[in-house]
């Protein structure tokens, strides 16, 4: 469960993020929508604690993150806009570091179930990193999250410069995760993939979140004459 | 936590090319020098060998030809060619004794001075004469400096350290790792602090699997080795942490990559030469070409003090007649000789120390100025421990003067007495031609201090800046 | 035409880079600093070494009266000359002996090496220019061109160029007229410079000659690094490869392989140990006329023939004192055998130096570092010929010193003696260095490959250029 109770970022004078109340329970994927600067990433950051929020507070799985940075951690999982991994290591030894990281000793079996679930075989598994597709990044940090258990997880721009089949198959991977009873925060660009994956559809302008709407309830064209009349 | 790190660094360095290119690079440098510092040491200990093998046969031949004297088997007309004669066997052209200095057992590690070191030293009636090889070695190549372990470690390590650090945080950063590594319920401290210590320690366990056989094979020993080993890890980790602080600038790896090379360029390459330049204006040690004019001036004034030397040199001995020039015998003249010579040295003392005052204020100027480069406190540090130092040959020197003074005064008082050198005495001389062993300096604990203080003040980015860095990484 | 316009972009976008701005303010501080620190080199030096010859001329001119033959053997001493480009590029002058002392019968080796009154921090370089730029100027270079065509790659802008039609060969020439002129820039205000180090004491036509070819060697030099630093950044895919490549290159070149290949043909090409040099010139001595030693069998001939020639029986009957005249043939004897030794040693050095030239393939400064020397003054070279006019001014004023006992003493008259006024009018050490045409003649090899280096980097780039890949 992700909860914000108006949280607020400011810079000098800018306000990055401005009075943002957010929950988003297990099993939720909520997309937040908005132009370059609209205060996403910034959202994420201080709920990754990577940012001091000015005021208001944070939770994760009920913790405050500013108080327990380090267990909060441990319910979350997040993948950045650009996953570029060890280049050097192959995709088991990729999950198993940051398993270990995150406190999780897993056998060979184990990793390779993790790794079946987002969708890499074996054979894959074991190449390096370097002859990784975007995708296949991608994938191992789904398997990443999906090893930490995390009970949230937090995606910046995870489809930007994915192919359409690619892009179909994360959007599955990321509803099969939700169903496991995880809480997702995605900031995209992507309106098409935000109705096909969001329970609900946060656009955001200045740091505001302007409007919520339900996935279900919108067509694409609707969604995206919306966001345009929004920002 | 550690354990995992070194895990995980072992893993990415052994399947990075660049990086065992990097050592074999390393490795083959080393071997070169450790290669060369054997090749001279072999040369050395030949030439060595053959010094002392002239002057065992030449002692051996004496010795043969005095005993058919003193038995009266054989007789000897000319006093020069008499090996009876304390003055013919000691001190004349011909004679004279020459002490063979070992070479020092650690010049494979850092040739340092010893490429000009003489091999042995020969005491004759004017005074010593340096015998060394390095007389014919061609200028060119000693003016190019040595190849050998030092150079590898105090340029090249370096280098190795900076190739594989200057990009510990910035490829993180580029990789996007980092902010993974962040989001994981470990600190962000303690995730760098163990991935940097793993870090260093592969690399440390690498350049002493390439050194440590190295210097063995070297011939350097190994407490020598030991030693060096401490010493170049310190310096490794300087040059670690030096990397790190630049990946705390938050800059791209491109431009870790050029403030790394830049920083080893100026302490490295161009410090030595400015620290000489600076020690050179602030300190010229003046040209030798006036030293032997000095010398030879003071001998003229010392020709017109003689008589009233000899006055005393008579006074104090009436059992001696004093003579007219003309008339005086040349034992007469030599015993003369054998009483001035210590006047006279005592009489140009004064020139020597003008020469070795100015070169030794030069000197110590310098080695002041080390400080200003880990890498000239680590040459400092290594030609030290390898006793090829400046102090080391001095140290010799005095080892050397102070025998001669001893051989000197033995053939002296033998000469004085009028005596005949018989095996008894030969057995003598021989004892006091023994090797010289050669000198080490004293060492200084400076480098040590120096290292504390340049590892401290390369570690404070570290200490100082990791809350930023964490902060920055996103 | 087009490899002007690339050329002149290439120097819009240096000149207005703070990396062009930083590295040229460093190398410019460096350069003047050297400048600074060598400055007066050559002018204390020389001072200290004309002061030293005057006295030790003094010194042989008012010396007591003596027999000639005892003048010989108080002897005198000559010393090494400083020549005015030494300040630039002091080569070997460290490690040869500055003093020689010449007297009868033997040929001794210069004393006193500058280097020994100096600890061992020395051996790690001086800031001279020609460190600055043969060992730092490349780097300026590298720092600067390791992006030029990697970058171009990297960002796509060498697609759009060579979709615009550009030939090749034009974008190499205009590259590296671009960087040419960046060097040029620089380099040639650091040749006025080191030219007003030279105007300060006075040099002479020989020396501006001297001087021209040594900055023609470093502009070759650093067009060599300019060949070099296209090729490595045409060939790598990106600008970060290109620099690591660029600044490996450097340092095999500039910093190992001297003395990697000085080490090299050391082992290669052997000098002899003290005791080995000795030992040889011994024995061919022995087996010469000593002029102490009239027995050997040389002396006998002599003497019998030139008894003969005479017609009279001893030598105490000759027209002229023998010692003196056997003296001298002795003298002219052994400084055969010295001077045969000097040679070979000599000989010794120039096989190592061709090994050095013969490498040259590894590293051009290797060239520009042998070709500078010689045109200084400070190689090994011109310290041995000042050496062989010392040991042939020592055979000659000896000679003087014998021809006078010869000619003006009575066979074993040990105690007649000469004053001030004859030893004033003895012969003078007269030496000014190897004419230019000398040095040219020896520097031309290594010039010669330098050149070469130039030219095939130039077109092996030609031919890089020719199938670089746009992307």
């Amino acid at each position: 469960m992700i909860s914000a109770r108006h949280l607020t970022k400011k810079y000098g004078d800018h306000t990055a993020l401005d009075n943002l109340t957010l929950d988003i329970q297990p099993g939720e994927i909520f997309c937040l929508l908005g132009q370059n600067g609209a205060g996403k990433t910034t959202t994420i950051n201080c709920f990754l604690g990577f940012t001091q929020p000015s005021s208001g507070q944070a939770w994760i799985h009920g913790e405050d993150v500013v108080q327990a940075p380090v267990t909060t951690k441990k319910h979350l999982a997040y993948l950045p806009e650009v996953v570029m991994l060890y280049p050097n290591l192959s995709g088991i030894e990729n999950l198993e570091y940051f398993s270990r990281l995150a406190g999780f000793r897993y056998e060979r079996g184990e990793l390779l179930a993790f790794l079946e679930a987002a969708g890499l075989n074996e054979q894959i598994g074991q190449r390096r990193l370097s002859t990784y597709s975007k995708g296949m990044r991608q994938k191992i940090g789904i398997a990443i999250a999906m090893a930490k258990k995390a009970k949230a997880l937090f995606l910046d721009e995870p489809t930007s410069g994915l192919d359409p089949k690619a892009s179909n198959d994360f959007s599955t991977l990321l509803k099969e995760l939700a169903k496991e009873g995880v809480a997702v925060l995605m900031a995209t660009h992507d309106i098409f993939r935000a109705r096909e994956v969001a329970t609900r559809i946060g656009i955001m302008r200045e740091g505001k979140l302007v409007s919520v709407h339900q996935g279900d309830a919108l067509t694409a064209n609707e969604l995206e004459k919306i966001y345009l009349e929004t920002v | 936590m550690f354990l995992l790190q070194l895990q995980y660094e072992w893993k990415h360095l052994s399947r990075n090319g660049a990086a065992w290119l990097l050592l074999l690079f390393l490795g083959g440098a080393m071997v070169f020098g450790a290669y060369n510092g054997r090749q001279r040491a072999a040369r050395q200990k030949q030439a060595v060998q053959a010094l002392k093998t002239a002057q065992d046969e030449k002692f051996a031949a004496l010795e043969a030809e005095a005993d058919s004297i003193v038995k009266g088997l054989k007789k000897m007309e000319q006093w020069w060619l008499d090996p009876t004669n304390p003055l013919t066997v000691g001190l004349l052209r011909k004679g004279g004794g020459t002490l063979v200095i070992e070479p020092a057992p650690g010049q494979a590690l850092a040739v340092g001075m010893s490429d000009l070191q003489p091999e042995a030293y020969a005491m004759l009636f004017g005074g010593g004469a340096a015998r060394g090889s390095s007389d014919y070695d061609n200028p060119a190549r000693l003016a190019l400096g040595a190849f050998d372990l030092a150079f590898v470690i105090v340029y090249l390590l370096p280098l190795f350290v900076i190739a594989l650090t200057y990009n510990l945080l910035s490829a993180e950063r580029e990789q996007g790792t980092l902010t993974l590594l962040l989001s994981q319920p470990v600190q962000g401290r303690r995730i760098f602090v163990s991935k940097m210590l793993a870090r260093f320690v592969v690399l440390s366990l690498m350049a002493t699997l390439l050194f440590v056989p190295s210097a063995i094979w070297a011939g350097i020993g190994a407490g020598l080795t030991a030693q060096a080993t401490g010493a170049t890890l310190l310096y490794g980790f300087f040059w670690f942490l030096m990397a790190l602080a630049v990946n705390m600038l938050q800059q791209n790896s491109a431009f870790n990559a050029l403030a790394c090379i830049g920083a080893w360029l100026l302490l490295v390459v161009v410090m030595p030469a400015l620290v000489n330049m600076l020690a050179e204006k602030v300190h010229p040690v003046p040209s030798r070409a006036g030293y032997e004019n000095a010398l030879r001036t003071a001998d003229i004034e010392f020709e017109k003090m003689k008589p009233a030397i000899l006055d005393t040199f008579y006074d104090a001995n009436p059992a001696l007649e004093r003579k007219p020039d003309d008339a005086k015998s040349p034992r007469d003249w030599w015993l003369e000789e054998l009483y001035l010579l210590d006047i006279r040295k005592a009489h140009v003392a004064d020139i020597k120390a003008l020469y070795e005052d100015k070169s030794q204020s030069h000197a110590d100027f310098a080695r002041k100025l080390t400080v200003l480069s880990p890498a000239l406190v680590l040459h400092d540090y290594l030609t030290g421990l390898a006793g090829t130092n400046r102090d080391a040959q001095l140290a010799t020197q005095e080892v050397l003067e102070s025998k001669a003074q001893t051989w000197l005064d033995w053939f002296a008082a033998k000469y004085a007495a009028d005596a005949k050198l018989q095996a008894a005495d030969y057995a003598a001389i021989r004892s006091m031609l023994e090797p010289v062993q050669p000198k080490q300096s004293e060492g200084s604990s400076n480098g040590l201090l120096w290292s504390v203080i340049y590892l401290t003040l390369m570690a404070l980015p570290l200490i100082l800046g990791r809350r930023r860095q964490m902060m920055a990484a996103i | 035409m087009k490899a002007i316009i690339i050329a002149r972009q290439e120097l819009r976008s240096i000149f207005r880079e703070r990396r062009f701005q930083a590295a040229a303010a460093i190398l410019s501080i460096l350069f003047a600093l050297s400048v600074f620190g060598a400055w007066d080199y050559y002018a204390s030096n020389e001072k200290q070494h004309a002061e030293a010859a005057r006295t030790a001329r003094a010194h042989w001119d008012n010396q007591e009266d003596k027999n000639p033959h005892s003048a010989a053997h108080y002897g005198t001493f000559v010393f090494k000359p400083v020549y005015p480009l030494s300040f630039f590029d002091r080569g070997i002058d460290a490690f040869t002996g500055n003093t020689l002392f010449l007297e009868g019968h033997v040929m001794h080796e210069a004393k006193h090496r500058a280097v020994a009154d100096r600890s061992e921090l020395s051996r790690l370089g001086a800031l001279t220019p020609a460190f600055v730029l043969g060992i730092l100027f490349p780097l300026f270079i590298i720092v600067l061109g390791f992006g030029s065509i990697a970058s171009e790659r990297e960002s796509g802008n060498l697609r759009i160029l060579l979709a615009q039609g550009l030939r090749p060969a034009d974008l190499f020439f205009g590259k590296t007229l671009g960087l040419g002129v960046v060097v040029l820039s620089l380099a040639l205000p650091f040749l006025l410079l080191g030219g007003l180090g030279l105007a300060a004491p006075g040099a002479g036509a020989e020396d501006w000659q001297r001087y021209g070819l040594m900055s023609a060697g470093y502009l070759i030099y650093l067009g060599c690094f300019i060949h070099l630093t296209l090729i490595v950044s045409a060939f790598a895919q990106r600008a970060n490869v290109a620099l690591v490549a660029l600044l490996g290159i450097w340092i095999a070149m500039c910093l190992i392989s001297p003395k990697a290949v000085a080490d090299f043909a050391a082992w290669s090409h052997p000098t002899p140990s003290w005791q080995a040099y000795q030992e040889a010139l011994q024995y061919d001595l022995k087996n010469g006329v000593d002029g102490h030693d009239p027995s050997a069998e040389y002396s006998k001939k002599l003497e019998e023939e030139t008894l003969k020639k005479h017609g009279v029986s001893t030598v105490d009957s000759l027209p002229f004192n023998w010692d003196g005249f056997i003296m001298q043939k002795g003298e002219e004897h052994e400084t055969y055998v010295f001077q045969k030794h000097k040679d070979a040693l000599l000989a010794i050095y120039q096989q190592q130096q061709n090994l050095l030239e013969a490498s040259a393939l590894l590293s051009p400064y290797l060239l520009v570092n042998l070709s500078s020397q010689r045109l200084a003054g400070t190689d090994v070279h011109t310290f041995h010929n000042f050496l062989a006019a010392a040991e042939k001014y020592r055979v000659a004023l000896v000679g003087e010193l014998n021809n006078d006992l010869m000619l003006n003493f009575k066979y074993g008259d040990w105690d007649g003696k000469r004053d001030k006024a004859f030893f004033a009018s003895n012969k003078k050490f007269e030496y000014r260095g190897p004419a230019f045409r000398e040095v040219w003649q020896i520097s031309r090899p290594a010039m010669a490959l330098l050149f070469g280096w130039y030219l095939l980097s130039g077109l092996l780039g030609l031919f890089v250029f020719q199938r670089i890949k746009p992307i």
